[in-house]
């Protein structure tokens, strides 16, 4: 009879703990419904109650606090003084709203922010958000008034990716002929120099380029940068090559520890002043 | 008396054994030289080096109390490598061996090198915040389960301390061992003592010939020298031992003698005190200090869970020195005590800039890095505090 008893408490508590990760699954797909359908208030609600049925799982804490915040800088940007704070809060925001997918927020945030700072890099954002929504022939406009002094390789490589994806592909092999992928340059701004050649049919350099970036990031960002190759249009074309295949196996280079999203701490540069052994 | 002392030699060597091989420890944490190489980093960074813990300080306490009470007792009972290296040359022995005695000029010439050895150690190590020694320790070769920066190397250094300990009496340990160039100054002026009754002695010489560290025991009146581990081979190989011509104890003056079973005791008692005051009186194992501390202060103390390890006290700064609108203003100090299930954190704050919300609110919040151009999530969680809480209950 105990044992019954006892049998039927487990099952009750497997059933319950299973019926309240399901819910928690539930709840969080539909918010995140709601927050590609652009409605981040009642994603905000669907993220809360998602973490309230499951509270083991922690990515649901983790949207919720994050869509929170995003929120309140939302509201708040229009009443920020502090030109440094507008700056990071519309910073953030881009950064949000193209990583799910939110274009339309995002190259409203862009146009501000590039209005209001005019630089390199805010031209850059402008014009990935343009290029990712296939506006190109904008995304071509902004880089071109864009000062000489202002232009990096990132934005000569995104100038040139523009106008071949407008079928300019003449004046997009000048500008890859013009560039110049120099030691200093960052993972990111070789990233979009591999784009360029891809999109003017450079296969090696192309794959080239793209091992040199993965080589450079580092490892927490690494998946990122493969993730946007295989989605790209630009890398379609190369779908079937030996040497994009190798390419995309191509492993960090960059020591970085696994608190932050590295591999491991025997790779962590500042493995000599914490520990990896719990105390 | 070489039996009690082989006993405890293979209790200490079990213990070891068994905690890294069969329980699966984390040995170096247990390791007085550890405390030495940590002790910079400690007091200046308030970190450790990489892979100690607080409890190397309090069992380098531990075997210093024991080397000013009974010198180098550590050496000559609780070593593992001196173990070893004793039990191979006591095997070599029964197997009839060649032994090779070095002169006493090349002796003292020799152990020099393990005080030029503790100098590039510890300059490297306290530089660096590295265990630049590990690659080449011997010890390490045992205790690591072939774990992290092992390399040849510290195979090669086992080796030849094996192989050398088969023709030599304790190479390692009379020349090259840091430690021992460590523990030499407080053994200098240990408290106990082989004495030597010149009265009762016969001079024969047979004790000074079975010191294991090449001490003349029977040219001194009593053996203050730094070197000496404890063992008491002199007092047992002694052929007149029943006239007491050797005895160990206090200065003479003291009119005391001390039997073996004082030394065990010591060294027993010194290490679980080491133990039992590293659970009891837990250090911070990460310190960190940041800005002028304002005229009043307030601390908040918490309980942080995914808190295991140092490298993720560095995340949790990272988090509380954020910019951004959860940004914590005012005056900084951290001291945690990661561990397995949730950690122990104390933050310092100035109250007149911040509260104790706004610390856990930093703590938890994700955070959007601007020169990574992304938004990080905090893994920690704090005991006590819902992010959730102005959120209904689901239906």
């Amino acid at each position: 009879m105990r044992c019954h008893v006892v049998a039927l408490l487990l099952v009750a508590g497997g059933a319950s703990w299973v019926g309240a990760a399901e819910k928690g699954t539930d709840l969080f797909r539909a918010g995140e419904s709601r927050l590609a359908a652009g409605d981040l208030q009642g994603a905000l609600q669907q993220f809360g109650q998602a973490a309230r049925a499951d509270q083991s799982n922690q990515q649901y804490v983790q949207q919720y606090a994050m869509l929170r915040q995003v929120l309140a800088m939302r509201d708040s940007l229009p009443k920020e003084n502090d030109a440094a704070q507008w700056e990071y809060k519309a910073r953030a925001l881009h950064a949000f709203y193209l990583s799910k997918g939110l274009y339309g927020e995002a190259v409203k945030i862009d146009q501000q922010l590039h209005a209001k700072v005019n630089t390199g890099a805010t031209a850059l954002l402008l014009a990935e958000t343009q290029v990712a929504m296939n506006r190109p022939a904008e995304a071509a406009q902004v880089l071109a008034d864009l000062a000489a002094e202002k232009q990096t390789l990132a934005t000569r490589s995104l100038h040139g990716l523009a106008l071949a994806r407008q079928g300019h592909a003449e004046e997009a092999q000048k500008i890859a002929q013009a560039i110049q992928v120099s030691d200093s340059d960052g993972p990111g701004a070789v990233y979009a120099a591999a784009r360029l050649y891809a999109a003017i049919g450079d296969r090696e350099q192309a794959c080239r380029l793209l091992v040199r970036c993965f080589e450079s990031a580092s490892p927490s960002s690494l998946a990122g940068f493969k993730q946007h190759a295989q989605a790209s249009p630009e890398f379609a074309g190369l779908a079937g090559d030996a040497k994009f295949a190798a390419a995309l196996q191509t492993a960090s280079k960059v020591p970085e520890s696994a608190c932050s999203g590295g591999s491991s701490c025997a790779t962590c540069p500042m493995r000599g002043k914490c520990a990896s052994a719990a105390n | 008396m070489t039996r009690m002392r082989r006993t405890v030699q293979f209790g200490f060597l079990l213990l070891v054994l068994v905690g890294v091989y069969v329980l699966g420890g984390h040995c170096e944490r247990w390791c007085p030289f550890g405390g030495v190489e940590a002790l910079y980093t400690y007091v200046h960074e308030g970190n450790l080096v990489c892979s100690l813990g607080t409890a190397n300080f309090f069992i380098l306490g531990g075997v210093l109390a024991m080397t000013l009470l009974m010198r180098r007792a550590f050496c000559g009972y609780a070593c593992p490598i001196g173990t070893l290296s004793e039990w191979l040359h006591a095997a070599a022995r029964r197997l009839r061996l060649p032994e090779f005695r070095v002169p006493a000029w090349l002796d003292r010439r020799l152990a020099l090198l393990k005080y030029g050895l503790l100098a590039v150690i510890l300059w490297f190590t306290w530089r660096t915040g590295e265990l630049i020694f590990r690659g080449f320790d011997p010890c390490y070769a045992l205790i690591s389960r072939h774990g992290e920066d092992i390399t040849v190397w510290t195979y090669v250094a086992a080796a030849a301390v094996a192989l050398g300990s088969l023709f030599l009496m304790l190479p390692f340990c009379r020349w090259l061992c840091p430690l021992a160039a460590v523990l030499n100054p407080f053994s200098r002026f240990a408290l106990a003592r082989v004495r030597r009754d010149p009265d009762a002695c016969r001079d024969c010489g047979v004790c000074g010939k079975h010191c294991p560290v090449g001490i003349p025991v029977d040219q001194v009146v009593q053996v203050t020298h730094a070197r000496c581990i404890a063992c008491l081979q002199c007092v047992a190989s002694c052929p007149h031992r029943h006239t007491r011509p050797l005895t160990w104890g206090p200065p003479r003056r003291w009119r005391t003698s001390w039997p073996q079973l004082a030394i065990v005791l010591t060294v027993l008692l010194c290490t679980s005190a080491a133990v039992a005051a590293s659970y009891l009186f837990p250090l911070p194992s990460f310190i960190k200090t940041r800005g002028d501390a304002p005229p009043a202060v307030a601390e908040v103390q918490l309980r942080v869970s995914n808190l295991a390890c140092r490298g993720n006290a560095n995340l949790l700064c990272y988090f509380l020195e954020r910019d951004d609108m959860f940004a914590v203003p005012g005056y900084l100090k951290i001291e945690a005590w990661p561990g397995p299930e949730s950690a122990q954190v104390h933050v310092t704050y100035d109250p007149a800039l911040a509260g104790e919300n706004q610390v856990r609110q930093a703590i938890v919040e994700p955070y959007y890095e601007v020169a990574g151009e992304r938004w990080r999530m905090s893994p920690f969680g704090i005991a006590g505090y819902d992010p959730l809480a102005e959120i209904p209950a689901a239906p």
